[in-house]
C-alpha cells in the first residue's frame, strides 16, 4: 500500500467547476450573456419576449436559451404565456482570487453583454481591453455608494474625466436595473440615484416597469 | 453693483462635462429639449477653463465640438475660473424628468 495522501476532493468541487465554466461562457459570449441577462431580470418570460426586448432572430433567441439551459442556468417551465413557454434564470456569481479577489456576478456578466450595444462601452473595450471593463464595474459601484466621484474613477482607472463620465453613465443604468437580482450586490446600498431617464437609455428594460 | 430685483432664475448656464455627456449629441431628445429650452429663454451658455480641458480630451465620447462651437457662435461663451460665491446649481440633477426647468449647471 502506498502511503500517500489521497487526495481529496472537496465535495462541491464539480459544482465549483462548472459555475466557472458558464461564467466564463457568458462574458466570452456578450450576446449570450445579453440574452441571460434580459431572462434574468424578467424571469420567468418568455423567448419571444427577451428576443424582441433585445433584438435577436428567433433561431439567435431559441440557440441561446437552449445553451443556457445545457449550462444549468436557465430552465424552461410548464407554464405558458401568450401561448408560449416561460422561462426561469438563475443568477450565478463566484469569486477569483488573485492579487485581489473578483466577484463575477450577474450585475458585471450584464455590463460585458452590454458591449456590444453599447456605443460607450464598445468604445472602451476598443481603447483598454475587454478586461479593463471589471476594474471600470468595480469603480462604478464604489461611484453608486457615495465613496467617490466620476472624476475619481478616471484617477482610479487612469483614464480622462469624459471617458470616466462615459463609462460609469454606461454602467450605472446596467447596475440599477440588474441589482436586485444580483446576489453579490445584496448588501450593498447605493447613495447615487440612476435616473429613470438614464435606465430607459440602457440596454436593458424590465417588463413590468 | 447689484440688481434692485434680481430674478431667481439664472438667465446664464455654465455647462459641466457631466452635463453636456448626459444631454448626448443632436440626435438626442435630452439635447433638443435642452437647446430648445436655451432658445425659447434667450439664455447664454458658459464653459469653464476646466470644461474646456476636460472637452479637449474627452476621445469621442461627446459627439458636439462645444469649443469650437464657442468659437463660432455667440451664445455659448469661454469664460474664466467661476468665482466663488456664484450661485450655481447642481449639474444634470438640476433638469430630471424633463418637466421642469434646467438651470445653471455646475462642476460637480
Amino acid at each position: 500500500m502506498s502511503n500517500a495522501p489521497t487526495p481529496i476532493q472537496p465535495p462541491d468541487a464539480g459544482h465549483t467547476a462548472h459555475r466557472f465554466f458558464v461564467i466564463q461562457e457568458l462574458l466570452g459570449t456578450p450576446d449570450l450573456a445579453r440574452f441571460y441577462t434580459d431572462l434574468l431580470i424578467n424571469s420567468p418570460t418568455t423567448v419571444t419576449a427577451a428576443r424582441e426586448r433585445q433584438d435577436f432572430s428567433k433561431s439567435t433567441a431559441y440557440k441561446y436559451a437552449n445553451t443556457l439551459a445545457e449550462l444549468g442556468v436557465a430552465e424552461e417551465l410548464d407554464e405558458y404565456e401568450d401561448g408560449s413557454s416561460l422561462w426561469r434564470t438563475d443568477p450565478v456569481s463566484g469569486n477569483w482570487t488573485d492579487e485581489i479577489t473578483l466577484e463575477l456576478g450577474p450585475a458585471i456578466i450584464a455590463v460585458y453583454g452590454a458591449t456590444g450595444v453599447d456605443d460607450d462601452l464598445e468604445l472602451f473595450v476598443d481603447r483598454h481591453g475587454k478586461a479593463a471593463l471589471a476594474p471600470a464595474v468595480m469603480a462604478t459601484l464604489a461611484y453608486l455608494q457615495g465613496d467617490t466621484t466620476r472624476r475619481g474613477v478616471a484617477d482610479e482607472l487612469g483614464v480622462p474625466a469624459v471617458e470616466a463620465i462615459a463609462v460609469t453613465q454606461a454602467i450605472e443604468r446596467i447596475i440599477a436595473v440588474v441589482k436586485g437580482h444580483d446576489p453579490t450586490l445584496s448588501d450593498i446600498t447605493f447613495e447615487v440615484d440612476v435616473h429613470d431617464h438614464a435606465i430607459d437609455q440602457g440596454p436593458y428594460q424590465q417588463a413590468d416597469e | 453693483m447689484s440688481e434692485e430685483h434680481p430674478s431667481p432664475f439664472a438667465t446664464a448656464l455654465i455647462l459641466d462635462t457631466s452635463f453636456l455627456r448626459t444631454i448626448g449629441g443632436t440626435e438626442s431628445t435630452s439635447y433638443q429639449t435642452f437647446i430648445q429650452y436655451v432658445k425659447d429663454k434667450e439664455l447664454d451658455l458658459y464653459l469653464t477653463p476646466g470644461v474646456v480641458e476636460e472637452l479637449a480630451e474627452q476621445r469621442g465620447y461627446i459627439s458636439i465640438d462645444w469649443v469650437d462651437r464657442a468659437d463660432t457662435t455667440t451664445w455659448i461663451n469661454l469664460i474664466d475660473t467661476v468665482q466663488p460665491g456664484v450661485r450655481v446649481h447642481e449639474g444634470p440633477a438640476c433638469w430630471r424628468g424633463y418637466g421642469s426647468s434646467p438651470r445653471a449647471t455646475g462642476e460637480v
